[in-house]
């Protein structure tokens, strides 16, 4: 199935993408699954994946969205949940937005459970309280059907495999920032993989027009032998800057990754592993791409690097470049994204709208 | 790099038979700054921290080629004329070859840190590589040129062999290289079997001696031989282009030797454009 129609600058399409991934046999046994392979193909023409699928009812019982009035010059709240089964707090969560998702599916039926607000400013960085302890009302609970997509694919001509992404449409447009929810395993890195070229479809079409940049981690791509500047050039090169350009900008990504001079033109085998990832970093943030995905990338180097990186994303992201971000972040995502997706399954379940997707990811 | 430009994936992939060598080579071509980097990095890494540095690409042929004349000597019981050169030179070439296979069989699977991480034509790897090595082939044949002097050779027309020589060897590894590589992702058994060829091949190939010193051998086992071995024919263009000497080859196994290695190459490309997606999945 080709679609030869040409798709607008700096846009993604996807359209019912399907990709697997071939369980591993033991090395033994991989000749007895070729050998059974071809002699089964001739004994039946007509080979049909097999998928099990199920679905079965399950009770829950939600969210509850605390929101309280936000203070005058506070620099960031304290939300402190108290279980009165265990007399104890149980919970600090921390967050510079006026907001807090209790799940109550994640805590225990019985129990009870009490919240206090704290705030703390920038002249004092000890906590306020904002009001005393208020119970929380446990919402009625509600049963939902729980569809069960088994990604295990056994086909006789492939054997047995994982379906990664199970048919998924999608479409970016210029300048757009796409966020993606999901557990563990449900396929997003995966999807940013294949937008970004490195995987190709089993079946449908991905379609992209412009300059793509994958954000990921960046160890395995530096050349252990070759001096930091070099590194540089290298990897500048790999992804796509012409020369003149590297040579511009290398005094600003060296500056940015705050490798001191004396290391910069010694092998990176002198480098200490925080120093590798912060050049990494800097090269790959420099770029400067039509489209951006970017993969869970806030954890390379100390504290004060960490949070450099982090407003240097956001000023890539706030740029004009198209951008599809995977994380489990949810306020993150919230802030920068104009649409969230939450995938399961490898599949796509929602339709772009925020709440949404976090009630399928939470859930 | 693809910068503006559409692209699109089919999802049974359509097979490109006649058009695969061309694409492969459309792609290098624009890609030609990311592979001359990869030839500088790969270059500047091999003799890092290495005293003799690039020495070691002259003095290991010259001592090889030493032991493999006495070697010759003795079991013949003669003198070759320019016995050195001619092993030296085969011996190069060999060197050539047989890096290039060994190295590109594991290639994919030792950079799959960089290929998870970026998009770029894979073959990449493979032709940097083959850069890499034609420039240290370049560099050690330049010891011929003091054998010459010393030989009082000088040098015919066939020293258009010599490039010759190297482009069908190029062609034919780089083909079966591209294969391997991709059979390496899937079937880690592939580099073991190489290894094992190359040594086969070393031997049922005259590299340490020439196709005269077999002459004893019957003319339709030598018929068969050179039909079966077409490396044998490559190797004796390289020695002829620097002895001047005649091949002594029929036109019939020059035409088949030139055939094979061109449609190595073409089966090749065609198998690494097919798979190259494909292999991504298990490294």
């Amino acid at each position: 199935m080709t679609d030869s129609r040409e798709i607008y600058e700096n846009c993604i399409e996807l359209d019912d993408v399907y990709l697997e991934f071939p369980l591993h046999h033991s090395g033994n046994s991989t000749l007895k699954e070729f050998i059974t392979k071809r002699f089964s193909r001739r004994l039946s023409e007509n080979e049909e994946s097999k998928t099990d699928n199920a679905s079965y009812e399950e009770e829950f019982r939600g969210v509850t969205t605390l929101i309280w009035d936000s203070v005058e010059n506070a620099d960031g709240y304290r939300v402190l949940i108290r279980d009165d089964y265990f007399d104890a707090i149980t919970d600090k969560y921390e967050t510079t937005e006026n907001k807090y998702r209790f799940n109550w599916d994640k805590r225990d039926a019985e129990h009870r459970f009490r919240y206090r607000i704290q705030f703390t400013t920038e002249i004092s960085s000890d906590w306020i309280d904002l009001e005393d302890y208020v119970y929380l009302e446990p919402p009625s609970v509600k049963t939902r059907t729980v569809e069960v997509i088994s990604q295990v694919v056994q086909s006789k001509s492939k054997g047995k495999s994982f379906r990664a992404l199970n048919g998924i449409s999608l479409e970016v447009k210029n300048g757009e920032v796409l966020g993606i929810l999901g557990e563990n395993g449900s396929g997003k890195s995966t999807l940013l993989k294949l937008i970004g070229r490195i995987y190709s479809p089993d079946s449908g079409t991905s379609k992209t027009k412009g300059n793509i940049t994958l954000l990921t981690s960046l160890g395995s791509g530096l050349e252990r032998n070759l001096t930091g500047r070099e590194n540089i050039m290298v990897t500048g090169t790999i992804f796509g800057m012409d020369q003149k350009e590297l040579e511009i900008k290398i005094p600003e990504i060296i500056a940015f990754s705050g490798i001191k001079s004396e290391f910069i033109d010694q092998p990176l085998r002198t480098y200490s592993s925080g120093m590798k990832s912060r050049l990494g970093f800097s090269i790959i943030s420099h770029l400067d791409p039509d489209i951006l995905l970017l993969d869970e990338v806030m954890s390379a180097g100390d504290y004060s690097f960490r949070k450099k990186s982090e407003r240097r994303i956001l000023e890539m992201v706030g740029g004009r470049a198209t951008v599809v971000i995977v994380s489990h972040d949810i306020g993150l995502l919230e802030r920068l994204c104009d649409r969230v997706v939450a995938m399961k399954y490898g599949r796509i379940v929602t339709h772009g709208d925020y709440e949404e997707a976090v009630e399928v990811y939470e859930s | 790099m693809e910068g503006g430009r559409a692209w699109k994936v089919d999802g049974g992939g359509t097979l490109p038979l006649l058009s695969a060598p061309s694409l492969m080579i459309a792609n290098i071509i624009e890609y030609k700054s990311l592979v001359s980097h990869f030839i500088k990095k790969d270059l500047k890494v091999r003799y890092h921290m290495s005293i003799l540095g690039f020495g070691w690409t002259l003095v290991e042929p010259i001592l090889m080629t030493a032991a493999f004349y006495v070697l010759f000597s003795v079991l013949t019981q003669r003198v070759e004329t320019y016995g050195v050169l001619k092993i030296m030179v085969a011996y190069m070439s060999w060197i050539y070859l047989q890096r290039i296979l060994a190295s590109s069989t594991t290639m994919l699977e030792s950079k799959s840190g960089l290929i998870q991480a970026v998009y770029f034509p894979r073959e990449i790897f493979i032709f940097s590589l083959v850069g890499v090595e034609a420039v240290t082939l370049f560099l050690s044949l330049l010891v011929a040129i003091p054998l010459l002097h010393l030989y009082t050779i000088s040098l015919t027309w066939r020293i258009v062999y010599l490039p010759i020589s190297i482009l069908l060897i190029t062609l034919l590894v780089t083909g079966i290289g591209l294969i391997t590589s991709i059979i390496q992702t899937r079937i880690r058994d592939m580099e073991y079997i190489v290894k094992f060829l190359i040594r086969v091949g070393f031997w049922m190939s005259p590299v340490w001696y020439t196709l005269e010193s077999i002459s004893r051998v019957p003319p339709e086992y030598l018929d068969t031989y050179l039909f079966l071995n077409p490396l044998a024919v490559y190797l004796t263009m390289g020695r002829s282009a620097f002895t001047g000497d005649p091949l002594g080859i029929s036109e019939t196994h020059i035409f088949s030797s030139v055939v094979v290695s061109i449609a190595m190459f073409w089966i090749g490309s065609i198998v690494f454009m097919r798979m190259e997606g494909g292999a991504v999945k298990y490294i």
